[in-house]
């Protein structure tokens, strides 16, 4: 169909404007790898050619973006489409967050957007540098798990013998305090659109880094990539990020499968070496040396030390307690499948949505501001939703005592 | 007709200064300011007027004034969205001066031939501008501080 159809807007069957099939097709596209060119309602608007200002405002609460888009003269859409876009372009270009790779795996182009927006409002409040950023470097291989440790005040002894999810909640916490924010992708409460053919994109995602020298972000992909990414492989994407946070290597899209990945970089190689000194001590390893290494082992291990089976399998290897590849591979074959959450909790608190997605500090930050009326309500929702939710919001008021 | 921008009811609260007395006509976009104001600050509900209270009230119209004021107003970004609610207190604005492009103010309660004032509160200098240039004399500016 020609780019220049106009579909009306209307209210009331009467037409407060119009926007042209490329108006439109610009719009859906701010997010190139989600399909919401495809989606029925707009597939629908193109052959009958208008849409209500309801219609727009009911499709925009599924999709997650502004619904006042479709109302911009073309001039002032294709400069609003420019800034969301240059904004994301400006840190992919100077590689402060991993590159995409051509086929869209391993970033959601709208969680970079969401988490870009928190990082501003974030560095707001943030004046110093964040100094844990590139001081890896100049700590020899053989210190830098202890470095860690000491850095981000790690009780070594919190890291084992706990449920996984517990584990993961304490080192979010220890990386927070030191003003590396982690946001987790949520599913619940509409923080991000849960429509099945959007959610589809984000599945895919992967844990990254959005630097900034004041406010490093990460991102984990937890709830909208569930099966793979269970608190065990979170707990090693996390460590492995801050790894390379430390490295000043931003260009790593990271999941919990990294084991099956490490020999194809040296830098995530080392990310994994790191991590997994640091989950499974080389004390814990050394009292091996009279026992058989057969899966019984590598999977007590994997429960007491907070690395998937395959993860702790590979760690032997590394260690030497693995005579050879052949005898890696039958034991990464016989390693249990993950048996992923059945779903995302539906009936999530809002606050605690909203923490997870923002980060702890900068959620706590953020209904602080709300609390207090240093946001507007408009701005608020735009970083909770992405676009403007009254409901939700209403929900997150009343939860918080407004 | 008084109304009330969202920074000048801030003012208002964070000030302590008595809430204007009378009704505040308002739009969804406002409302939903002044909600998450008054609850911030534990205040009494504001006695409000929706738009779709007005005689002649006309949605559609309504929609093209904002659609021209979210395109015309330089501090409305939507990126960001930054100044909306400008832009529906212009929406607002217009349509009652206009009588919903119909001519003449639109009256409340007193007959098409009574004139009512406009009257907006607010601390806004760029929505002031607009203001003065677009409707002139047809609307009276308060600042909050003066008040």
């Amino acid at each position: 169909m020609a780019g220049h159809q106009t579909i009306a807007i209307q209210v009331n069957r009467k037409t407060i404007t119009t926007i042209t099939l490329k108006q439109l097709t610009s719009i859906l596209s701010i997010y190139p790898d989600e399909p919401l060119t495809d989606r029925k309602f707009f597939l629908k608007v193109i052959e009958k050619g208008f849409m209500t200002i309801q219609e727009i405002k009911a499709e925009c609460s599924v999709i997650n973006i502004p619904w006042q888009l479709f109302l911009l003269s073309p001039t002032k859409l294709y400069s609003t489409i420019k800034q969301i876009e240059e904004k994301r372009k400006a840190k992919f270009s100077q590689r402060l967050i991993a590159n995409r790779e051509g086929n869209g795996l391993g970033i959601s182009l709208r969680i970079a957007d969401r988490v870009i927006a928190l990082q501003e409002y974030a560095k707001t409040k943030v004046k110093n540098n964040n100094h844990f950023c590139g001081s890896l470097k100049a700590i020899p291989q053989t210190r830098r798990c202890l470095y860690i440790i000491d850095y981000f005040g790690i009780d070594p002894d919190k890291l084992h013998g706990r449920a996984k999810g517990a584990v993961l909640e304490y080192l979010i916490e220890r990386f927070e305090v030191k003003n590396i924010r982690v946001s987790r992708g949520v599913l619940s409460n509409k923080i991000i659109p849960n429509a099945k053919e959007i959610t589809a994109t984000y599945r895919k995602s992967s844990g990254f880094i959005v630097h900034d020298d004041r406010v490093p972000y990460i991102f984990l992909p937890s709830e909208v990539n569930e099966m793979n990414e269970t608190a065990g492989r979170q707990i090693l994407t996390l460590i492995s990020l801050i790894v390379l946070l430390g490295v000043d290597e931003f260009n790593y899209c990271v999941n919990g499968n990294l084991e099956a990945n490490f020999h194809s970089k040296a830098i995530i190689s080392t990310a994994f070496e790191i991590a997994s000194e640091m989950l499974l001590p080389l004390s814990v390893t050394e009292a091996l040396q009279s026992k058989a290494i057969g899966p019984e082992l590598r999977d007590e291990l994997a429960t007491n030390y907070m690395l998937t089976p395959s993860a702790v399998a590979v760690t032997l290897w590394k260690r030497g307690f693995i005579n050879s590849e052949q005898e890696l591979q039958e034991l990464l074959a016989a390693a249990p499948t993950i048996i992923p959450r059945p779903s995302f909790p539906r009936n999530a608190k809002m606050e605690t949505s909203v923490k997870k997605f923002c980060g702890l500090s900068t959620g706590t930050e953020l209904l602080h501001d709300i609390r207090v009326g240093a946001i507007n309500s408009i701005p608020a929702q735009y970083l909770l939703f992405g676009h403007i939710d009254k409901k939700h919001f209403a929900t997150l008021k009343l939860e918080i005592g407004l | 007709m008084t109304i009330l921008d969202s920074n000048g009811l801030i003012y208002f609260l964070r000030n302590g200064k008595v809430l204007p007395d009378s009704e505040l006509t308002t739009t969804e976009d406002l409302r939903d300011e002044y909600d998450t104001a008054l609850l911030v600050n534990g205040r009494r509900t504001l006695r409000t007027k929706d738009i779709s209270e007005l005689s002649g009230y006309d949605e559609a119209y309504y929609y093209k004034e904002y659609v021209k004021y979210l395109n015309s107003f330089s501090g409305v970004n939507v990126a960001s969205m930054r100044s909306l609610t400008d832009a529906s207190i212009l929406a607002l604005v217009s349509c009652v001066t206009s009588g919903f492009g119909r001519g003449g103010q639109t009256s409340l309660e007193f007959g098409d031939e009574y004139i009512e004032r406009v009257i907006v509160i607010s601390k806004d200098d760029d929505l002031i501008k607009r203001l003065i240039d677009d409707f002139g004399s047809d609307v009276e500016i308060i600042d909050p501080v003066s008040l």
